[in-house]
């Protein structure tokens, strides 16, 4: 059950509508922290990183926007 | 003799030259790798338009959560939601709680809830951890970010920020049933149950603040900006990440003593 100041309708909003050309994205799971990479023409591209360690926002390899491995 | 000492000034000679030929190396490989960083550098800032900041040390002792957009739990949300994940959270609480070289943790939240049961399970983690914890909420901490924000041993709430207190809901559905209405309502009391427990708000100011009317546009409750979540007894103090940080500090060094 969801409680959330979002109304349902924006929450579960056509999907179709919304993404059109969406690149898969996945999560990977790498040297214990999850990264979401977007896979596009065989190269993969980070999108974003969940760690509770800060450093690791800091390392250049976890960037938003670079390659992947 | 003579012959010996010409030997050694050869032998000078040829190490002096041997240097001079290192150095010059040195020199291109230098000015190469000057050309590498150089590149790398011009390909980040292409790449997203920000540089390189300075790296700390791997051995942070204070370990930072961020709990932003949706709250997701059973139900996988529709991709154009951001959402922060329940499988990804609990499993990163419980490796701080192992980590012995981990001495605290700090919950960034700016959130607009989610999940009535991954929001509670967050919250007890957290209030649980052996480990000191501070939140702060920045932007928003709405609905089940309310009982994130208060699970920590401190909260701060920007200046800025707001919380939003409402009754659980549900949008398009008729109860059909008056066991549904239990149902919910039972859902709800977990949420003000704990949220009276770990923070200083009475029930009652609580739940007034949940079924206020005419606070908000489109539903009954109540938005709480900054100061006035702690004038309520929501959270503690009205502060950003400084004071946050010097809070774990303290919270940190307290508890080494004992």
């Amino acid at each position: 059950m969801l409680y959330t100041i979002i109304p349902y309708e924006s929450i579960y909003a056509n999907q179709s509508e919304l993404n059109l050309s969406n690149p898969t994205i996945e999560w990977v799971e790498h040297r214990g922290k999850w990264v979401q990479i977007e896979k596009k023409n065989e190269q993969k591209k980070i999108v974003r990183l969940i760690s509770t360690n800060p450093s690791d926002y800091l390392a250049n390899e976890y960037q938003p926007g670079s390659l992947f491995e | 003799m003579k012959e010996h000492f010409l030997h050694i000034l050869v032998k000078k000679s040829l190490r002096s030259e041997g240097l001079m030929d290192s150095f010059i190396k040195q020199e291109k490989a230098e000015s190469e790798l000057e050309e590498t960083h150089a590149s790398s550098l011009l390909e980040k800032l292409k790449l997203l338009g920000q540089t390189d900041v300075p790296t700390l040390t791997d051995d942070t002792n204070i370990h930072c959560l961020t709990i932003i957009g949706q709250i997701e739990g059973h139900m996988q949300l529709p991709p154009q939601n951001k959402t922060t994940k329940y499988e990804h959270v609990i499993p990163q609480i419980v490796a701080i709680e192992q980590n012995p070289n981990i001495k605290g943790l700090l919950i960034i939240l700016n959130t607009v809830g989610g999940d009535v049961e991954a929001g509670l399970a967050i919250s007890e983690m957290l209030a649980s951890l052996s480990k000191p914890t501070v939140s702060i909420v920045l932007g928003g901490g709405h609905s089940i970010g309310v009982p994130i924000a208060v699970s920590c041993d401190y909260s701060f709430i920007a200046e800025t920020a707001t919380m939003t207190i409402h009754p659980i809901r549900l949008t398009g559905m008729v109860i059909g049933v008056p066991q549904s209405f239990e149902y919910l309502d039972k859902m709800q009391d977990r949420v003000v149950q704990f949220v009276t427990k770990h923070s200083g708000v009475s029930e009652e100011d609580f739940k007034e603040l949940m079924f206020a009317r005419g606070n908000l546009t489109r539903d009954i409750g109540t938005n709480v900006i900054g100061k006035e979540a702690v004038t309520v007894g929501l959270m503690n103090e009205v502060g950003g990440i400084g004071s946050a940080m010097k809070k774990l500090n303290q919270l940190i060094d307290e508890k080494e003593v004992h």
